[in-house]
Formats: structure tokens, C-alpha cells, sequence
């Protein structure tokens, strides 16, 4: 029902039952106070009001728009696991803020701390005021409650990918054992890499590294294997809440995780025409 | 036993059959007034509820009537956490205070949720200030205690997750306050008086951030949810 409708039958209630003038301004004057949310049916809901939905199917659009068909140098934001650390979000969406010049951001994933309906609705409160297109990945904790079937309604697919100047973006949802211990879409991923190598570069994104616990000792070397044989550039992660940056293994490509929030800390990709380099920023 | 529980769900997903249920709630009292039973069987069925029942556990005996179980209010709810609406059924055991058992569904009909949902909710109520105090308008507050059945909730973790890697998100205790108008109704009815009333609940999780971060306020976390109470004679 509508807010507004709500607010009419509210009044009418009121006149009907002769309410003083005074509690009926106060009972407004509380409506007021919160009216964004102001009936909230459940902490288990999944559904948003429609300019809610499909954030990162709109800010795909829009990047397929600046895109280029050649390479061009770029940078992106990255950070993610920003959980209820509501304050220091604030601080990294500030801080991407200042930046003029980044193609786009990418969460990492773990945007909420229980998958609950109002901690959805925060992420997109705090998030809307970046001045960058934002694309989110899907995380453990976003799996919760029902936070999977919110995040879709959100987002959109769990898994995509994007085309960038040339360059191809995978966002991977690794998430296992909240989806009762499902391996992650392999068959997905190598279908997407395999006749990638005419990009210019390939980086493949996904919550959780795969040498954390989650992933079986199986996972862990065919991930890798994965990025190994399709020439992967580099894999980007989160999960850990700790920076990372390295050769994990004998072979295949680097691997980043980024920190979560509470560490104050966002990082850049730069890439350029001679390769791509990880910068942390303190805030 | 399977084929009942799939005619159950089929009829549980007709949201046809949510408004027949409310629809026969709200009739049956008035259906027993008008025509009703006859004296004779009245009498019959309020002396079966009266009638002690002993209950034998171990060695003691408790005599126990199901007179006890019977509600002394209805409620019906629209929102408050509990789903979109919710029918419940309360008790007064002290003058002060009261307590409700709430079942709410919230669906893709109504509250536009692509998951359904079911809660189960315990609520505890107390009554702030004396009766009559403030003629009609009763202000009370508590707290709720919620339990609701989705997609990813657990009360003891499943077995391949480290432990205490989670925390149980089953159930949710949620504060609130409101007031209710009462009228009373003549006496002699089936329904001794209506109440309206409105509350303001919010959730633990949603406490728990106000007092960690500067970003939710207070004004960040109430929700409202608007109810009708019969008070049953």
C-alpha cells in the first residue's frame, strides 16, 4: 500500500474516533520522523521499491555507454566487507569522493552483517552518495536470512561479468557453505574465460580467496587451475578484512584481497598500457 | 502424511485462502451471537472448559483446565516486524500485565516480499501507567520475542560451519512502545470492548548498530505497526 494512503486512512481513523488535535500533530510529527521505512513488515523481507532494484544491471549500462572498443587507460575503486561499519563506509565513500577520474568501483562483497532487510537499505543510503558507478558482489553474510533473494532483487544476477575498454571484469559469487556447501559455479566461470584471450586483460572478482576455509582443498587448486590455464590477469577478493597482495601460488596469476571497512583503508587499480599496479590509500 | 502437508503449502499459497480464514475469524463471534448454540450446549461446553483435568507428572498430579487456555483478547496487527499482517491471541495475567501469542505471514500478495515469510511472535506487555490514568489512552511498552522461519536462519549451526562463525538469527528480540484507545462496548456481548492501538518496535540487531555507529540514530530504527484488540467477554 502506499504511503500516502496510509497516511489518509491514518487521518481518517482519527476523525472518526475524534482524536485530539494535539496527539494527531504528534502522531504526524512522529510519522515524520521516520517515514522512509516507517512500516516495516519484516527483518526477513526481500522485495524493494523499484528505484532500488537492479543497481548493477543500471551502472553496467551506463559503463557500456563510456566504455571504449580499444584500450584506454583507466582506474578503478575497490573495497568491500564494509558489514555495519557504517561510519568508516562513510569515511571510504568520502574518500572515493575526492576522485575524478575512476571508471568505477567495486564492492567486494559482505555488505551486510546479517542479511537483514534494514541493513540493505543502509548499504544503499550510505552507497547512492558515491559519484562513481558501484558494482556489488555477493558475500557470505548477504547470503543470511534471506539476503540472497534480496541481494538479487537489489542487484540483480549473482554472477556477471562486464566489458570495460577492452578489458573483461568476471564477478564470481564463491559463496559455499551458506548455500549448503555448493561448490561455485566452475562451469560458469570457464564458459566466460574460455575465448577471452583477445581482451586486452582479464581479472576475475569473487568474495572469497580461495585458499580461505570455506573452499576445499579440491576448489582451491581448480580455481587456480581456472586462472592458470584461461591467462587470468589477476584475481581480486575480499572475505579476509586484511590487505593482500601477491603470488599465492607457483602458478597462476597474483591475488588481492582487500580489507574490510574498520581497517580505513581503499585501494585503486591502475590499469595501464604496460601492465596494472594495486595502490592502498589510508584514509 | 506428505500428500497433507502439500495440501497444507497449496492452500497456505492461495492468498484466497488467508482472507476466507480472517473473513470466518472476524464472523464466528458474531455467527454465535445471533444464532448460537442453544443454552442447554452453551452450558455443556463452558462446564467441559471449567472441568479440572488431572495431568499426572511422575508422582504429582496437576489439575488442569483448558478453560486456562482460552484467550481473553484477539488482536489483529498490520506490520510491527511480524509479517504483513498477523492474527494473535492475548492473555492478561496480571492487571499490568499482558502477553500475546502472534502468527504473521508476509507474502508476495501481501507485502510484496518475493519470499514468504512466517513469524511466530511471543509478546510481553506492560501496562505504563494505572488504569483510567488517562481516560481511554493506555501507553505500554515491552518487548517481543520473534521467531521466524527463512531461507538461511539456524537456532544451532549446521554442522560444516566452524564454531560460533555465525551468530543464531532465528530468533530476534524486539523492544517496543505505543498506546492503545480503548471503548468499551455494551455489556452482555460477546465482545466486551474494541481497542485501537499503535506501536513503535525496532529490532535487536537494529539497537545494536544505533549504539555502535554514529551513522544509525535513534530516528533510524522504529517501525510502526497499527492494530485492533477485541476483548473477548
Amino acid at each position: 500500500m502506499h504511503l500516502t494512503l496510509q497516511l489518509i486512512l491514518a487521518l481518517r481513523l482519527m476523525h472518526i474516533f475524534r482524536i485530539h488535535r494535539r496527539i494527531l500533530l504528534a502522531g504526524l510529527l512522529l510519522l515524520a520522523a521516520g517515514c522512509d521505512n516507517l512500516f516495516e513488515y519484516s527483518p526477513y523481507k526481500a522485495g524493494v521499491r523499484v528505484p532500488y532494484s537492479d543497481l548493477n544491471l543500471k551502472a553496467m549500462k551506463e559503463l557500456e555507454a563510456q566504455s571504449s572498443e580499444a584500450f584506454a587507460p583507466f582506474t578503478i575503486g575497490v573495497f568491500g566487507d564494509t558489514h555495519t561499519y557504517y561510519d568508516d563506509f562513510e569515511k571510504q565513500v568520502a574518500r572515493f569522493n575526492q576522485q575524478d577520474s575512476l571508471a568505477f568501483i567495486a564492492h567486494m562483497g559482505d555488505l551486510t552483517l546479517s542479511g537483514i532487510y534494514r541493513e540493505f537499505i543502509w548499504y544503499r543510503d550510505i552507497s547512492s552518495k558515491l559519484k562513481h558507478p558501484l558494482l556489488t558482489l555477493i558475500g557470505n553474510h548477504d547470503y543470511l536470512s534471506n539476503g540472497e533473494f534480496m541481494y538479487e532483487e537489489m542487484f540483480g544476477p549473482w554472477n556477471f561479468t562486464l566489458v570495460y575498454n577492452n578489458c573483461l571484469f568476471v564477478f564470481l559469487d564463491d559463496i559455499i557453505w551458506e548455500k549448503n556447501v555448493q561448490d561455485p559455479d566452475f562451469a560458469w566461470l570457464e564458459s566466460v574465460l574460455e575465448g577471452s584471450e583477445h581482451y586486452k586483460y582479464r581479472f576475475v572478482l569473487a568474495h572469497i580467496p580461495p585458499w580461505s576455509a570455506p573452499f576445499s582443498k579440491g576448489n582451491e587448486y581448480y580455481y587456480n587451475m581456472l586462472m592458470d590455464k584461461y591467462g587470468v590477469d589477476l584475481s581480486i577478493h575480499g572475505h579476509t578484512h586484511s590487505y593482500y597482495y601477491g603470488q599465492r601460488y607457483e602458478n597462476g596469476p597474483p591475488y588481492f584481497t582487500s580489507s574490510s571497512s574498520n581497517k580505513r583503508e581503499v585501494f585503486y587499480l591502475d590499469v595501464k598500457e604496460d601492465g596494472f599496479e594495486i595502490r592502498k590509500e589510508d584514509i | 502424511m506428505k500428500s497433507g502437508k502439500r495440501i497444507f503449502k497449496k492452500w497456505v499459497a492461495r492468498p484466497g485462502s488467508w482472507l476466507l480464514l480472517m473473513g470466518s475469524l472476524l464472523l464466528a463471534p458474531s455467527a454465535r451471537a445471533e444464532g448460537g448454540p442453544s443454552e442447554a450446549s452453551l452450558q455443556l461446553e463452558e462446564n467441559f472448559l471449567a472441568r479440572p483435568m488431572p495431568m499426572v507428572f511422575q508422582e504429582d498430579t496437576v489439575f488442569f483446565k483448558f478453560s486456562w487456555l482460552k484467550p481473553q483478547q484477539l488482536r489483529f496487527q498490520y506490520a510491527g516486524l511480524i509479517g504483513f499482517a498477523s492474527v494473535g491471541l492475548g492473555y492478561e495475567f496480571t492487571p499490568r500485565y499482558s502477553a500475546a501469542l502472534y502468527y504473521g505471514v508476509l507474502s508476495d500478495t501481501f507485502g510484496g516480499s518475493s519470499v514468504r515469510v512466517h513469524t511466530v511472535s511471543i509478546k510481553s506487555s506492560w501496562r505504563l501507567f494505572r488504569e483510567g490514568l488517562l481516560g481511554p489512552v493506555e501507553p505500554r511498552a515491552g518487548f517481543s520475542l520473534n521467531w521466524g522461519n527463512t531461507n538461511n536462519t539456524f537456532r544451532r549451526l549446521p554442522a560444516h560451519y566452524p564454531e560460533k562463525y555465525y551468530f543464531q538469527n532465528k530468533l530476534h528480540l524486539a523492544p517496543f512502545w505505543g498506546a492503545e484507545w480503548a471503548l468499551p462496548l455494551r455489556e452482555g456481548k460477546w465482545i466486551k470492548g474494541i481497542g485501537l492501538y499503535a506501536e513503535m518496535s525496532t529490532l535487536d540487531a537494529y539497537v545494536l548498530e544505533m549504539v555502535r555507529t554514529r551513522y544509525v540514530g535513534l530516528h533510524d530504527i522504529w517501525n510502526l505497526a497499527l492494530g485492533i484488540t477485541l476483548y473477548l467477554d
